[in-house]
């Protein structure tokens, strides 16, 4: 097989963290809706999502951009590098609690809610050592046997004849539709992780693909996860989706009684635990280079990774205590700051970096 | 490569995790079957059949203490071993949630309802709002096996589960999940009946749910009664002999969560054609045994003016019996029990046939659903059934 040059080697590294921010989003999106905008819409919790699908590609696309820019500039800001590993950060750890949830309702049932959580950072942190690299091509080599093992488990659980959950087809009415909407707004910012550069500084110079990779990759993600949501409100009514109050309970599939649902269950159950962390890993990497971008010692030792994995650690710890109600309140806040991450890069100071890098 | 594949292992490590979340098996009392009754001053009466672990017959056990407790007067019954592997525990408690409780609590073991293959509610529970929340706290608080089939029983449920023995084979799980099974390939159980289903339509506005309903064999010859075909009786009261006292035949159909009023085996079948979920290939209408070639064709829908009609088109063979009927007179008779069936829930204000599902999709949201008082309009509505039989 012939060696890649350098721009093929580029145009693979980006196209993996292409997937890596595509699991993000899809990861996100099922999170919020699931977690937040399912009280508000009930079965029509899909319609809520359906915005973020354009949403994530608009992100991505902005991001692309924005990158390009700021690398003609000489580099990111320290403020926007920082802002951007805070709303990294934020995501991995709303990500992480609803994955803590959902093992907890499932797998750990009989577990520590501190253990659990716990043994979740310790899992993504050394998952995370592999670096964004790593991560990214996991990503790329599951991208479809990921989405497609999950869509036919999802089908799975439909009910043979009608299918109660798709009707009244705006659920509460359009002002909780609505709510719920506002409320995901925050799912696409996994996508800022494209306004990260490639860590090698060899490939500065070599060309970065068309951003419609980007955006149709984070559009396909957030489109993922808008599915799963339409087909988990499909079997039950809107009644069944009310009576889900427990956020793990929420984040499971409805059996509706059929012989093999269980086993497709746990099936379905191991995809989703093993999506969610992919999406959490992504997310704590990046969290990890924006941070190092931000204070460039912290690159020594893997220093960054490690900060970030005791204030995910501490987060968790203090959800724990306070519950994780306060997560689901918190997380729809995580658009503001992702918002402003967004900003327009300012023209470069002179000749030099702004940003070490 | 490298760091795929850790990262491939490090992701795929925690699944193994589910091992740790469980139970020792030796520290878990396997629950087969389930029953409920009413017990005086309210209170309610579980009896559970579970795995003992052992092969011995024995006696009654000793007695149970009396759990001190102020407000709840809950007694904790003897423990029966009434046939080798298993054993019937008993708890008398204002709540299904605390019997169980007791029942943890006085056993060495704790309670594991995973392997549950029924819940048998006795009829006059069952006619109360009492059912669902029973269902509800046996389905989450105690993560029941899903599947597990709903009964009805007239008789005591406690009695009716005390009854129950693996008539063919060893293994009470197995027999009844093979019971439970050719009797839904005969349509004479509901076709939804299992715990989760159950709970789902009885939560739903827009769907009834069924149950299977059963009892003790009270004949005690084998005389047959003229006039009604054998199957379209209430089990019970079956002209037949056997060592297995207990009957599944028909359904016990609900109205919300409040159970209404009975089907017969036969009605049954006819309520499984109308849903579409029939799953019998060789039906016997009349004294004419036949074969269902092609999927058979039924079509539900609300008329423009309301009516309630359902087409089925149906291609047959005649297998055995005499041949003295048209496709005609097979279609007619079907229209004939089809309308009077359905006509039966309406009486009884049950939609097993899931019409209501059909009638949800005219509204945008739900507060105009709940508005729309579709149960009056339900109850009211004119029947319409059409068959088109060819008999091949």
């Amino acid at each position: 097989m012939p060696e890649k040059t350098a721009d093929q080697r580029v145009h693979a590294a980006w196209r993996s963290r292409a997937c890596a921010a595509s699991f993000a989003c899809g990861a996100s999106v099922f999170a919020f809706g699931a977690g937040i905008a399912m009280p508000l819409s009930l079965n029509a919790v899909w319609l809520s999502a359906l915005p973020c699908v354009p949403l994530c590609a608009l992100a991505a696309a902005r991001c692309v951009v924005l990158s390009r820019r700021i690398q003609a500039g000489g580099g990111m800001r320290k403020w926007r590098a920082a802002l951007l590993a805070a709303v990294m950060l934020a995501s991995c750890a709303f990500l992480t609690a609803s994955l803590v949830s959902l093992a907890g309702y499932t797998l750990l049932e009989q577990a520590r809610a501190v253990s659990c959580a716990l043994l979740t950072v310790g899992f993504l942190l050394a998952a995370a050592a592999p670096r964004m690299q790593g991560v990214s091509r996991l990503c790329f080599a599951v991208r479809f046997v990921l989405p497609a093992a999950m869509l036919l488990c999802g089908l799975a659980f439909l009910p043979q004849r009608d299918s109660p959950g798709l009707y009244p087809l705006l659920g509460p009415g359009a002002g909780p539709v609505l709510a719920g909407t506002a409320a995901m707004l925050s799912c696409a910012a996994p996508a800022l992780m494209l306004l990260l550069p490639l860590t090698s500084s060899r490939v500065s110079d070599a060309p970065t693909p068309p951003i419609m990779l980007f955006a149709g990759r984070a559009a396909a993600g957030a489109a993922l996860g808008t599915a799963l949501l339409l087909l988990y409100a499909l079997p039950g009514g809107y009644e069944a989706m009310r009576a889900r109050s427990v956020w793990g309970e929420r984040l499971t599939f409805p059996l509706s009684g059929g012989a093999q649902q269980p086993l497709i269950r746990m099936l379905m159950l191991l995809l989703q635990l093993f999506a969610l962390q992919l999406g959490a890993v992504s997310l704590l990497c990046a969290a990890e280079d924006a941070l190092c971008l931000a204070l460039p010692a912290l690159r020594k030792h893997r220093a960054g990774l490690l900060l970030c994995a005791a204030a995910l650690a501490a987060l968790m710890l203090l959800l724990t205590h306070a519950g994780y109600t306060a997560a689901l309140i918190a997380a729809p806040l995580i658009a503001l700051p992702a918002a402003l991450t967004l900003l327009p890069a300012l023209s470069p100071r002179g000749a030099g970096k702004e940003a070490c890098g | 490569m490298k760091r795929i594949l850790c990262s491939v292992m490090l992701l795929i490590l925690p699944a193994l995790l589910s091992g740790c979340g469980g139970q020792e098996i030796e520290s878990s009392l396997f629950v087969i079957a389930m029953a409920v009754d009413p017990a005086p001053d309210g209170t309610l009466t579980v009896t559970v059949k579970a795995l003992s672990g052992t092969q011995e017959t024995g006696g009654a056990g000793q007695t149970g203490g009396t759990a001190p407790d102020a407000g709840a007067q809950e007694q904790a019954s003897a423990a029966e071993q009434s046939e080798p592997g298993y054993i019937v525990l008993s708890a008398t408690a204002p709540s299904c949630l605390r019997a169980l409780s007791l029942l943890s609590a006085t056993t060495p073991r704790t309670l594991n309802l995973s392997q549950l293959q029924e819940v048998v509610l006795s009829r006059t529970l069952a006619q109360t709002d009492a059912a669902l929340p029973i269902l509800r706290e046996i389905h989450s608080m105690y993560r029941a096996n899903s599947g597990a089939i709903v009964v009805v029983t007239p008789d005591n449920a406690g009695d009716f589960i005390r009854r129950q023995h693996a008539l063919l084979g060893v293994r009470l799980s197995q027999y009844l999940q093979v019971l439970f099974e050719s009797l839904s390939r005969m349509d004479t159980i509901p076709p939804r009946a299992q715990l989760a289903s159950v709970i789902a339509a009885m939560e739903s506005g827009t769907r009834d749910a069924a149950a299977v309903y059963a009892a003790g064999n009270a004949f005690d010859s084998s005389l047959v009664l003229p006039g009604t075909p054998e199957l379209d009786r209430l089990p019970g009261h079956l002209p037949r002999t056997s060592p297995a006292e207990n009957e599944y035949l028909g359904s016990a159909i609900f109205s919300g969560g409040r159970m209404t009023g009975t089907l017969t085996g036969s009605e049954t079948a006819l309520l499984c054609l109308i849903t579409g979920e029939a799953r019998t290939r060789s039906p016997v209408i009349g004294s004419t045994q036949y074969k269902v070639n092609l999927p058979t064709r039924v079509r539900r829908y609300i008329g423009e003016d309301g009516t309630l009609c359902v087409h089925i088109r149906m291609n047959l063979t005649r297998i055995a019996g005499d041949q003295g009927r048209t496709a005609q007179d097979v279609a007619a008779q079907i229209e004939r029990t089809a309308v009077s069936l359905l006509q039966k829930l309406q009486a009884a204000d049950c939609d097993a046939a899931g019409y209501g599902a059909q009638a949800i999709r005219g509204y945008l949201t739900t507060a105009q659903w709940e508005r729309s008082e579709w149960a009056d309009a339900y109850r009211s509505a004119p029947v319409r059934v059409t068959a088109d039989v060819r008999i091949l």
